[in-house]
């Protein structure tokens, strides 16, 4: 028997409203919270959470020793056609140049690593 | 415009995938799935949560676990926040099967004024039981 069930992923970062609108324009769904915690919920009704951690370090990648301890997997049917998304909305690539590869990695704008999956 | 992408996977950073996702299996339910295609592989496991996301757990070599709480050396970058229960019964029962399963306390105080609890899991990454009213 399960002792818990999961709530919800909840990502630091400096500017938990701008980096929810990020997420809510790749993935769709609501923004609501005020300026320390931010959730955003998903069509699918599953959420993830923005938390403000001042003097934010983003990850460093890749780096073992300070690793990216997390990341997110994100699901497209055209690589190309949301990759040119995601950095219209200011994602960095970061292992994007192997076309080969069903998934590219990104950072999102506070600099968590993210991939795009086309598996 | 339809949106970008689909949420697909929670992918934690780890020394050892298969303990760690053990670990989340005993807490929160699931079934384990070992790298995708790659028969036998330890470096890659998926918990498929009852209704809920997957996680992932991927091997790092020379992981260094998160240091909570500092934002400016290696912080924790996120948590997963999981429903302990209603009550502080259910809490108090929930905290000490996840101390049985090799969690550390993080914070413990001010629990009525907070409604949630923090530990690590024992590759370090830090996660909250939080007191949920159900409906």
């Amino acid at each position: 028997m399960a002792l818990a069930e999961l709530g919800v992923v909840v990502l630091d970062c400096p500017d938990p409203r701008a980096l929810a609108g990020f997420y809510a324009e790749v993935l769709g769904g609501s923004v609501e919270g005020d300026d320390d915690w931010v959730d955003l919920r998903l069509p699918d009704g599953r959420s993830l959470a923005f938390q403000a951690a001042p003097g934010h370090t983003p990850p460093a990648w890749p780096a073992p020793e300070h690793s990216q301890q997390f990341h997110l997997d994100l699901t497209v049917d055209d690589l190309d056609a949301a990759e040119r998304g995601v950095l219209a909305l200011g994602a960095k690539p970061l292992d994007a140049e192997d076309r080969s590869r069903g998934w590219r990695v990104y950072a999102d704008p506070a600099g968590h690593p993210f991939c795009l999956c086309s598996c | 415009m339809p949106p970008v992408a689909r949420f697909r996977s929670v992918v934690l950073d780890c020394p050892d995938p298969r303990a760690l996702a053990g670990f989340y299996a005993a807490v929160l339910g699931g079934s384990l799935d070992a790298g995708e295609g790659e028969e036998g592989e330890d470096d890659w496991i998926v918990l498929r949560v009852p209704d809920g996301p997957r996680i992932a757990f991927q091997q790092v070599a020379g992981y260094t676990p998160p240091e909570w709480p500092r934002a400016d050396r290696n912080p924790q970058q996120f948590h997963l926040d999981l429903d302990g229960g209603a009550t502080w019964e259910e809490m108090d029962a929930a905290h000490e099967r996840v101390l049985a399963l090799g969690a550390r306390p993080l914070d413990l105080e001010d629990r009525e004024k907070k409604d949630f609890l923090v530990y690590a899991d024992p590759a370090g990454h830090p996660f909250c039981l939080c007191r949920i009213a159900h409906a």
